[in-house]
């Protein structure tokens, strides 16, 4: 059974929550929603959707991956022994108030790093311990559009708590048993049948709203489709404003690409992850001046293909969560749904 | 063809974490590169240490980075693994300030391998520029262990200069013991020089192989390969015939970092050994 | 507005067979944005747009280092462009510098009101909802499913169009339009002066925080006309190592503070790395503090004075006010 809580109880939810869990919510920050690790006097808030995704809870921007340690033998001094130390994060997360489109991207995260091939530990062990509180959307933006990628804003599977705000009152589902123990009955009411009603009204006119850019057809034929329009002059044509810059793909809920690189002090040091785009030039740069994607619509198309044909191929799931930031966030006003809808005409 | 069971595993079953490892031994191969053995640190685990032809490791230089090399050596050497490291940039460029003893990681083997059981009974013709006899060293090492089982081997090969040249003691060695036909090629001209001259491709039209009952194996600089591939196929090679390893600016090696796809297909795990009819499948990316 | 707009067309049609490509504005993913739009046939000129959302730099296409032949425009290629007048003092500047040839380019200049910062309307309604825009000279009307506001375009401008100083092309091959004239002189580095009233301590704390929320997505750079060192950017090279790995404060204001420092003399105060940050960091700041020093210095601003040499590039040997 659906509970509810009323809007001046949240904050106490949310420090009960953050006394046992790393609580991450959003904070306006300068003028954006920003997930930030959640600090009571900087309160919260629910009103848009967070400027960068989810993604960065589970994957970090910058992440040590491991220590390493040269030391000189005090016996021999030719002699340098070498240590090594792995990292692993083990905290137990609350993501809270986040839209179904940005659970998605953690779904999506879950097939690529601890899908069929190699694992992803550091993830691994970050999503094992995290549970996701969702916050159903009930006014799109004019970006969004994940009703056409297989979404929902007002579904969201994956998360283990779903919330429906009515008015002052969030309608809290629990999705999951682990979701069901953050719902401390102190703070929570049972919803009138009449607010239930509303609910779901208000959930179908939020799908309503959501027009399709475009029509997917099955995953596979998708996956199919976008292999063969690989040659179209069209990329070359829609991203002649690209400036090659990293923000549709930091800011975007699926985008995982990576760069490992080491930094050191001394003798000691750590090897760190960052967040890498196939956007920039420098991404796939090989160390004899080759570039196989040097021009950026090679780039652009990349990221497209990737998202909707690559990932489907080898990790049968669609790299895009519809969440509409890439076209908000672009300066250089590159809409990608328009670019999909027109290359899916040509074949 | 590399199973599952060939995944890295790495220390605590992390694969991002590589074994340490020692230099053992370290000479120059040219110039520009020089050839290392490496043992692992761990003796148990460098006996088991077991790897096919092709297959490559992420060496680290930690505070430098790390970058992917081809094992070199012989599939059968149970002592140490050879790599051979051209100086190109940042971690190259570490590993050639090195000496015997330095400590480094290893991480691997990594990648595909060439499909040499599928080889029995033919010719082969190995083609390689510069280093690109890296990858085909522990082919032909492994080859030659069991030499009865296949036709001819002809191996062409070709560098800029002589002293661009590679283990050159064992291109002697298959010569004179291993009943392979090397042919040796340089770019231009050089006094003294007794072998052809002439760019790979042009020495491949030139000793115009056979493509009847015979694989083609290709490996070097990226436009050597793609004029190799050309020349192959006017020889009447079909693509099924035809091997080639790729080579993509690399990180992660296990197929996650992103970078080294060729459309749905990543060098580091589902290469680097490619046959042509397979690329030809792929978007064009080169 | 639409006068201008009609003109505009008429211009491009003119220009046309003179270029391969002209550059200029055209629809965005909403009422409240544009896109630029590479035109290179007659029929795709309609496409054009002219209103007060255009505030993108189109002046950042132009440097061939930034776009090498064959990736944008091929190395011959004749390209018109549609220039407001602080773009233009860009092109002024990229051809002191001598990245780009005049010989190349076709200009057509305009007088320039302002352009509307729609994030200034954030607060008032979800600028991210808006279908519906309607403009004149001083009113803006947006609505939402929801809701509707209605504002002063004159509030709502960019800072740098309220302290604009060249509303007008300053170099073109075309006009359109009559030139318009300023009306009071204003400060050029108010921003600056601010910020600069806070003291040091605040000022610091004021920094760190804008630099702990960057991302490092690089799009600050790469919009500016001039960055265009691309690959040799201090922010992509590990040998030498300028910049850390981790993305946090303490690197990150490394990046910005040497990036400003490249631009020392050269930021033609365009404003578009602030516009373009995703993280709403407002890093026009730091190489305006940069022109302010070189205007108090050499009495110099970036990209006004067609012809001149830019302080940085020459030297005295006497300088008036360093000692
Ligand atoms: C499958 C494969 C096998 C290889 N085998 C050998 C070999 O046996 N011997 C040899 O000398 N070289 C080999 N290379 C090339 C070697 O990996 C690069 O020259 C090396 O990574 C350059 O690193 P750097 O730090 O010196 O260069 P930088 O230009 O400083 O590169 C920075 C980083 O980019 C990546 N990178 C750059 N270029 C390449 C590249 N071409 N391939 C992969 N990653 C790159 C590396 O992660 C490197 O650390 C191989 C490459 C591949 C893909
Ligand atoms: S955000 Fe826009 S300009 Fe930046 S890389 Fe992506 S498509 Fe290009
Ligand atoms: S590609 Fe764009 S719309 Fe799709 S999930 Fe990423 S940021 Fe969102
Ligand atoms: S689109 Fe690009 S950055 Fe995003 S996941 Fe795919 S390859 Fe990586
Ligand atoms: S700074 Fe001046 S020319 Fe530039 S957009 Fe603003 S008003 Fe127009
Ligand atoms: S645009 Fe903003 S977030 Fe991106 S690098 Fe520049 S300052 Fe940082
Ligand atoms: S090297 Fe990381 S995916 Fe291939």
């Amino acid at each position: 059974m659906p509970k509810s809580i009323t809007q001046d109880k949240l904050a106490d939810w949310l420090n009960r929550i953050s006394q046992k869990y790393q609580l991450w919510a959003s904070q306006e920050r300068e003028g954006i929603s920003l997930l930030s690790p959640y600090q009571p006097e900087a309160g919260f808030t629910l009103e848009r959707i967070p400027q960068l995704s989810a993604k960065g809870v589970l994957f970090p921007q910058s992440e040590c991956m491991l220590k390493y340690c040269y030391k000189k033998d005090p016996d021999n001094p030719e002699q340098t022994d070498l240590s090594l130390e792995g990292v692993e994060p083990h905290l137990k997360t609350v993501i809270w108030g986040i839209p179904p489109c940005d659970v998605a991207g953690i779904n999506f995260f879950k097939h690529v790093f601890t899908g069929s091939g190699y694992h992803d530990p550091y993830f691994k062990a970050r999503h094992s311990e995290c549970l996701i509180v969702a916050l159903a959307c009930q006014q799109p933006e004019t970006t969004c559009f994940c009703t056409a990628v297989g979404g929902s804003p007002v579904e969201s599977p994956g998360a283990d708590l779903l919330l429906t705000r009515i008015d002052h009152e969030y309608v809290v589902e629990a999705i999951t048993p682990k979701g069901a123990e953050l719902i401390d009955e102190d703070l929570f009411g049972m919803p009138e049948e009449k607010i239930l009603k509303v609910v779901e009204q208000a959930k179908k006119s939020a799908c309503k709203s959501l027009e399709a850019p475009f029509k997917l057809e099955s995953l596979p034929v998708t996956a199919d489709k976008m292999l063969k329009v690989f040659e179209s002059p069209h990329w070359k044509e829609a991203t002649r404003a690209c400036i090659s810059c990293g923000i549709c793909t930091f800011i975007c809920p699926t985008c995982y690409c990576f760069n490992m690189a080491d930094e050191a002090q001394g003798m000691c040091g750590e090897r760190l992850r960052c967040w890498d785009a196939c956007m920039f030039p420098g991404y796939t740069l090989e160390a004899s001046g080759h570039n196989p994607r040097l021009a950026k619509f090679q780039r652009y198309r990349n990221r497209l293909s990737h998202k909707f044909s690559y990932l489907i191929t080898n990790n049968q799931v669609l790299g895009c969560t519809g969440c509409g930031r890439c076209i908000k966030e672009c300066p250089a006003g590159i809409d990608m749904r328009r670019i999909i809808a027109h290359l899916l005409k040509e074949v | 063809m590399m199973t599952k069971d060939h995944k890295y595993r790495g220390p605590g079953g992390n694969p991002y974490l590589p074994r340490l490892a020692t230099i053992t031994k370290l000479y120059p191969e040219t110039p520009n590169i020089i050839s290392l053995h490496v043992a692992l640190n761990d003796k148990k685990e460098m006996a088991g240490f077991s790897f096919e032809p092709g297959q490559v490791a992420q060496l680290s230089l930690f505070g430098a980075g790390e970058s992917t090399f081809v094992i070199n050596s012989a599939p059968k050497q149970k002592d140490y693994l050879q790599f051979s490291i051209m100086k190109a940039g940042e971690v190259t460029s570490a590993f050639h300030e090195l000496s015997v003893g330095a400590q480094i990681g290893l991480r691997g083997p990594l990648g595909n391998c060439f499909p040499y059981h599928e080889f029995g009974k033919k010719n082969i013709i190995l083609i390689a520029g510069g280093l690109g006899l890296a990858p085909l060293r522990p082919l032909m090492f492994h080859l030659l262990t069991e030499r009865r089982k296949y036709a001819d081997i002809t191996l062409i090969y070709g560098a800029r200069t002589p002293d661009d040249l590679c283990y050159l003691s064992d291109l002697d060695d298959w010569e004179d013991h291993g009943n392979v036909k090397i042919i040796r090629t340089i770019d231009r001209e050089v006094p003294g020089w007794g072998y052809k001259v002439g760019f790979v491709p042009t020495i491949v039209s030139q000793v115009a192989p056979a493509p009847k009952n015979t694989v083609a194996v290709t490996c070097g600089p990226p436009i050597m390969i793609k004029f190799v591939l050309v020349e192959l196929e006017k020889l009447g090679f079909e693509p099924h015939q035809i091997y080639t390893t790729l080579e993509r600016r690399m990180k992660c090696g296990l197929g996650l970092c992103g970078r080294c796809n060729i459309g749905p297909k990543y060098v580091c795990i589902d290469g680097p050994v490619f046959s042509l009819a397979e690329l030809k499948k792929l978007p064009n990316e080169m | 507005m639409s006068e201008l707009l009609n003109e505009l067309k008429e211009k491009v049609a003119g220009v046309l067979p003179k270029v391969t490509c002209f550059i200029g504005y055209g629809a965005g993913f909403d009422p409240l944005r544009v896109a630029p739009v590479f035109i290179r046939k007659t029929e795709d000129i309609d496409r054009l747009q002219w209103n007060r959302f255009c505030v993108h730099n189109l002046a950042t296409y132009l440097p061939p280092h930034k776009y090498p032949p064959g990736f944008l425009f091929e190395a011959d290629e004749k390209i018109g462009i549609l220039l407001k007048g602080c773009d233009s003092r860009s092109v002024v500047q990229l051809l002191q510098e001598g990245i780009i040839d005049r010989r190349k380019l076709v200009i057509i200049g305009l007088p320039c009101w302002g352009m509307i910062d729609v994030t200034k309307l954030q607060g008032r309604i979800d600028i991210n909802k808006v279908n519906r825009v309607e403009l004149d000279e001083q009113t803006i009307m947006v609505f939402t499913n929801q809701a509707e506001v209605s504002a002063d375009v004159s509030e709502l401008l960019y800072d740098k169009c309220k302290a604009c100083q060249h509303p007008n092309t300053l170099i073109y091959d075309e006009f359109m339009g009559e030139k318009r004239e300023l009306t009071k002189d204003i400060e050029p580095f108010t921003q600056v002066s601010q910020l600069e009233q806070m003291g040091l301590s605040a000022r610091a704390e004021f920094w760190d925080k804008q630099f702990a929320r960057c991302i490092r997505c690089k799009a600050c750079r790469n919009v500016c006309p001039l960055c265009y060192c691309q690959n040799q950017c201090l922010l992509d090279t590990r040998v030498p190592h300028w910049t850390k790995e981790r993305v946090d404060a303490q690197s990150n204001r490394w990046f910005h503070l040497i990036r400003a420092f490249h631009l020392a003399g050269r930021c033609t105060d365009c404003g578009e790395c602030a516009r373009v940050c995703p993280m709403n960091i407002p890093i026009n700041l730091l190489p305006m503090k940069m022109n302010q020093e070189l205007f108090e210095l050499f009495n110099w601003r970036a990209g006004t004075r067609e012809g001149e040499k830019p302080p940085l590039m020459s030297f005295q040997l006497e300088e008036e006010k360093i000692s």
